[in-house]
């Protein structure tokens, strides 16, 4: 039980150092692929074991070992052959050159194998031990969520690349202590794989970026080199310096002095921000000639609150401007350390008060006021392709603007700055949320309110509790005159004097901006727009996100037939994930199996009953990780503390589980306890988790402790006592049903992170509501009702 | 029949199936231009004329020389690309170039731009800063007699001042600002111009103008006009 129970762990936190890995080398939707190959590498294994059963049960003792050792070896290895250069794959490349999506499918087979030797362990123990199969389901569990929790301490004191040797290590422990003695060759296999990882773990090899990634590009600079990095579970960081790296975006063409170079800070290889060398007066002059000027220029702000405020660029602004004090919210544990070290003046400046945590996590407790809140700027020079589309970003929402709205004060205004994009999408979507905020404020003329001047790339916009009066229009336009930029919207501006000295083809875009700031329009143009830039709320968090299904075909054939990936890379490659993942599952899993399960008794039980649970289960963890990184704060350990909790508890339910049956009856009043649960959680756990929002942190995990033990408990018995049901009534269909719940599980993560970008993630959890509806039907149809009302 | 009779004989029957080998591309180049850039509005002689001269697959790592003449853009390593044809031909014609104009590219890439500019003008001058991307670009341009290109390594912020002032600038490598020294090297009534959009994406271009009193505007210019449902 011990060596299941630390081969589990081993597995989970596997997992989550692969997900830390491919964001590094790739991009961060990538997580959803590696959850997916870990269980697809679960479910087939379901298939061999039909095929082996006999056979591998009556070596048992010789495969334990000798698999668990094998997976742990797997695990330090292949990551390393996925970045061997004839095999690396790249995600900006996959729908544009036809080799990449071969090298994506070849990937796939390396991440698979690890989790599939492990997965054929566990499925072996369950199989030769049906009888306890409680006991050992608790085992795995809580060695689960254990390893995740070990994941998120190895993160914080290992190099990213020596991390999979490191969990493999574990694994391959897990496999020595079964050894027995006579088995000797099973000693020199364990021992040279020992070997192997430690040299991995110590010496290795060099993790290679996206040549697209912003890291890449910056060490392709001349003499570019890495001055400090630090790794932590919230992001691998790293400082680098380049003497062409410069910093001014989107300055205006009225700066005729020297751009002042910087070093650049990158979190796993994405650009996180410059870091000004000194403190030079002169160099900071560039702060005058950025549209991001313009509060400042229409008045003097005392207190200024800058969100996200990474490598400090919005803070040096301010100060620069006078502000008489500085709030400044930033989420990387590890940034005042890099700021330490690098010896920025301002962190000690008595007015700068630098405050690690999520922005908006912070939004919700404090309890201050300010005259000028200043939100990042969104999207970068020429976008990304895409490839954020499916980054949650909840100081984005329609939610945090209106808690914005509430701190400012009666003088307050509010900045957001994003970069011009073509089609228009991003500053559309920030002027709806902007003016849904208003709206929401019953403000009943937004125009009044909002002030937006674009340079030749960049656009910002200001939103002032009062309306704009006229002193503050000339000031505008003065700014304007005085940096070659444009008035965008300005209360009684006239339409000819938006384009007077960056021009665009033609006012389409100031067309679009009308029509949502005016509330008569607005709704039925964010409906028609091509691209979705409805307002991101907490419930659909992806600001980013812009790709509409049902548009594809008209974008198709206004930008070409290849332009489709260009949009929005992101969301195509999680809907390319679900594609593939459906066809290997299905070969994989569903065709093997097909013959042998689909016979005997209760056949339509199992491929249901199984099914069900599996989708039901996948659904209610990602529900949980979303709504719990917005009431905690911190999306990684939120999802830790999730994942661990849940599979605990689970185990904890599963331990319990020997005493019920799935033939009296006893399961299907679990199963309705759960649907009723659900759709009780559907319905009154996000008002009050709102409503506990402003607790302090020990309070809500308390509440959070209450939200999910029950359901977790309950969540961890469906699965353990249908097995006992099957091995004593149709023993042969446990592979079929370990398969055909790793197949639901698998395709399960992906499907729910398309149906929270279509119609949100409250969706999921009625869908996961519904699944073990489904699942209790199921259980009716064996138990039958007579039996059921008997209970 | 001797020996050499025999060898000069085949010489002369294999030589036109040889050139046909050698450009193999000429079909999908000509269809690139009338189908990608004639199309889409394009009708400067001169431009169509080097977009038809200019051998792109020659300017592509080998591997994805079968995807030049596609309507999209293309990896040439170091996270840079060599951009889509329209764009290429977009920004050839929107600089009006004259036989004389002296043109400076900052962001030599593969070398198909400036080779494009180099069948239009008389002196291209182009600075890459990856030294592994501009000495492999040099090499083409010797091997396919591009002599009027001067090519060096160098930070394309500070431009290339003793060549310049400028008839016309492409700064083709990503910026996120202009850099004002390029701005004073452009001759009064010269342009610059800069693709906005990260490799891999659709492109838009920054059309910069500086007038004869030395004023500076800028133009943003989109390939390709979109008119989403809500203009119905």
């Amino acid at each position: 039980m011990s060596g299941l129970a630390v081969l589990s762990g081993a597995v989970i936190a596997y997992q989550i150092i692969l997900m830390q890995i491919l964001s590094i080398v790739q991009w961060y939707h990538f997580a959803y692929m590696i959850i997916s190959v870990a269980l697809l590498g679960f479910a087939t294994s379901g298939t061999l074991l039909t095929f082996i059963r006999s056979w591998a049960v009556r070596h048992f003792n010789d495969l334990i070992p000798l698999l668990m050792i094998t997976s742990g070896l797997l695990m330090g290895i292949v990551v390393f052959g996925s970045q061997y250069s004839g095999i690396r794959f790249d995600s900006y490349l996959i729908f544009s050159a036809g080799n990449q999506v071969v090298r994506l499918l070849f990937t796939y087979l390396l991440f698979f194998l690890p989790f599939f030797c492990a997965a054929i362990v566990i499925g072996l123990i369950f199989i030769r031990e049906a009888g306890s199969i409680s006991r050992l389901y608790f085992a795995n569990l809580v060695g689960s969520g254990l390893g995740g929790v070990l994941a998120l301490a190895l993160i914080r004191v290992a190099n990213p690349a020596s991390l999979p040797a490191l969990a493999g290590l574990l694994a391959v422990i897990s496999g020595i202590i079964l050894i027995r003695n006579r088995q000797t060759i099973h000693k020199i296999f364990g021992g040279l794989s020992v070997c192997i990882l430690l040299g991995l773990v110590f010496y290795p090899p060099q993790l290679t970026p996206s040549q697209f990634k912003s890291i890449s590009k910056m060490m392709d600079l001349p003499d570019s080199k890495i001055l400090w990095q630090k790794n932590n579970p919230h992001g691998f960081i790293q400082l680098v310096t380049a003497p062409a790296l410069r910093y001014a975006p989107g300055i205006s063409l009225a700066f005729h002095d020297p751009v002042p170079a910087v070093e650049g800070v990158f979190v796993n290889g994405n650009w996180y921000g410059p870091l000004m060398k000194n403190s030079d007066a002169s160099r900071k002059n560039i702060f005058k000639y950025m549209v991001k000027d313009l509060p400042y220029r229409i008045s003097n702000p005392a207190h200024v609150l800058a969100l996200d405020a990474g490598t400090g660029w919005d803070i040096e602004h301010a100060l620069f401007n006078g502000a008489a004090r500085i709030t400044a919210v930033e989420s990387h544990p590890l940034m005042p350390e890099l700021l330490e070290k690098m010896k920025v003046d301002w962190l000690h400046d008595e007015s700068v008060s630098y405050i690690v945590s999520e922005s908006r996590s912070f939004l919700q407790r404090d309890t201050l006021k300010y005259d000028l809140i200043i939100i990042p700027t969104l999207n970068s020079f020429g976008g990304n392709s895409g490839l954020n589309a499916l980054e949650e970003k909840y100081l984005l929402t329609r939610e945090a603007f209106s808690e914005m709205w509430d701190k400012l004060t009666d003088e307050g205004m509010l900045t957001i700055t994003t970069w011009m994009d073509y089609p228009p999408r991003f500053p559309l979507k920030v002027l709806a949320s902007l003016s849904g905020m208003l709206s929401a404020a019953g403000i009943e003329n937004p125009e009044a309110h909002i002030i937006a001047v674009r340079s030749w790339g960049t656009i910002t916009f200001l939103v002032k509790r009062l309306p704009v009066n006229s002193v503050e229009i000339q000031r505008v336009i003065d700014f304007c005159n005085e940096m070659m930029f444009d008035p965008a919207l300005l209360p009684d501006s006239k339409a000819g004097s938006r384009m007077e000295y960056n021009m665009l083809q033609d006012d389409d875009f100031f067309d679009y901006l009308d029509r949502i700031l005016s509330p008569e329009t607005r709704f039925q143009f964010l409906d028609n727009y091509d691209f979705n830039i409805i307002p991101a709320t907490d419930d659909r968090p992806y600001f980013s996100q812009f790709l509409k299904l049902k548009t594809i075909s008209r974008l198709t054939a206004d930008f070409g037939d290849q332009s489709l990936p260009y949009f929005e890379l992101g969301y195509l490659i999680v809907i390319l994930t679900l594609s593939q993942i459906l066809v290997a599952g299905f070969v994989l899993i569903i065709l093997p199996l097909l013959k042998i399960g689909w016979t005997g008794v209760n056949r339509g039980f199992t491929f249901f009953y199984f099914g069900a649970i599996g989708i039901g289960y996948m659904f209610v963890e990602i529900v949980l990780i979303q709504q719990m990184t917005l009431y905690l704060g911190s999306p990684v350990y939120a999802a830790a503390f999730v994942i661990t909790l849940l599979l605990i508890i689970s185990g904890l339910g599963s331990l319990h589980s020997a005493r019920i049956s799935a033939k009296t009856g006893g399961l299907v009043k679990v199963l309705a306890a759960i649907v009723i649960l659900l759709l009780l959680y559907t319905f009154i756990l996000d008002p009050l988790l709102e409503l506990t929002l402003t607790g302090s942190l020990s309070v809500k995990l308390v509440l959070t402790f209450i939200f999910i033990i029950p359901l977790a408990y309950l969540m961890g018995m469906p699965f353990p006592v249908a097995i006992t049901y099957l091995s004593s009534s149709s023993e042969l269909q446990i592979p079929w049903a370990w398969g055909v719940n790793g197949y639901f599980s698998v395709i399960s993560t992906v499907i729910a992170i398309i149906i929270s970008v279509e119609v949100g993630y409250s969706v999921v959890m009625a869908g996961a509501a519904t699944a073990y509806l489904v699942a209790l039907i199921a259980n009716v149809s064996v138990t039958g009702f007579r039996k059921m009302l008997k209970q | 029949m001797t020996t050499l009779n025999y060898i000069f004989y085949y010489i002369i029957l294999l030589t036109p199936l040889f050139s046909s080998f050698q450009d193999r591309f000429g079909e999908s180049r000509n269809r690139m231009v009338s189908e990608q850039i004639e199309k889409r509005g394009i009708s400067d002689k001169d431009v169509l004329k080097a977009m038809r001269i200019v051998k792109r697959h020659l300017f592509i790592p080998q591997v994805l020389r079968n995807r030049a003449y596609n309507d999209g853009p293309v990896p040439i390593g170091y996270g840079q690309t060599i951009s889509q044809p329209y764009i290429v031909a977009y920004m050839t014609d929107i600089i009006d170039l004259k036989p004389n104009s002296n043109v400076l590219e900052i962001g030599t890439g593969s070398g198909y731009q400036a080779a494009v500019l180099a069948e239009i003008t008389n002196k291209v001058y182009t600075i890459e800063i990856i030294q592994e991307l501009g000495e492999a670009a040099k090499e083409t341009f010797k091997d396919l007699g591009y002599n009027n290109i001067e090519s060096k390594i160098a930070d394309g912020y500070f431009g290339w001042e003793e060549k310049g002032p400028f008839d016309a600038i492409i700064v083709t490598a990503a910026t996120e600002f202009i850099p004002p020294p390029l701005i004073g090297q452009l001759k009064p009534g010269g342009k610059m111009v800069i693709p906005v959009g990260s490799p891999m994406q659709v492109q838009f271009l920054m059309l910069v103008e500086k007038n004869v009193q030395g004023k500076v505007k800028t133009r943003s210019l989109f390939p390709v006009r979109f008119v989403p449902f809500t203009r119905n």
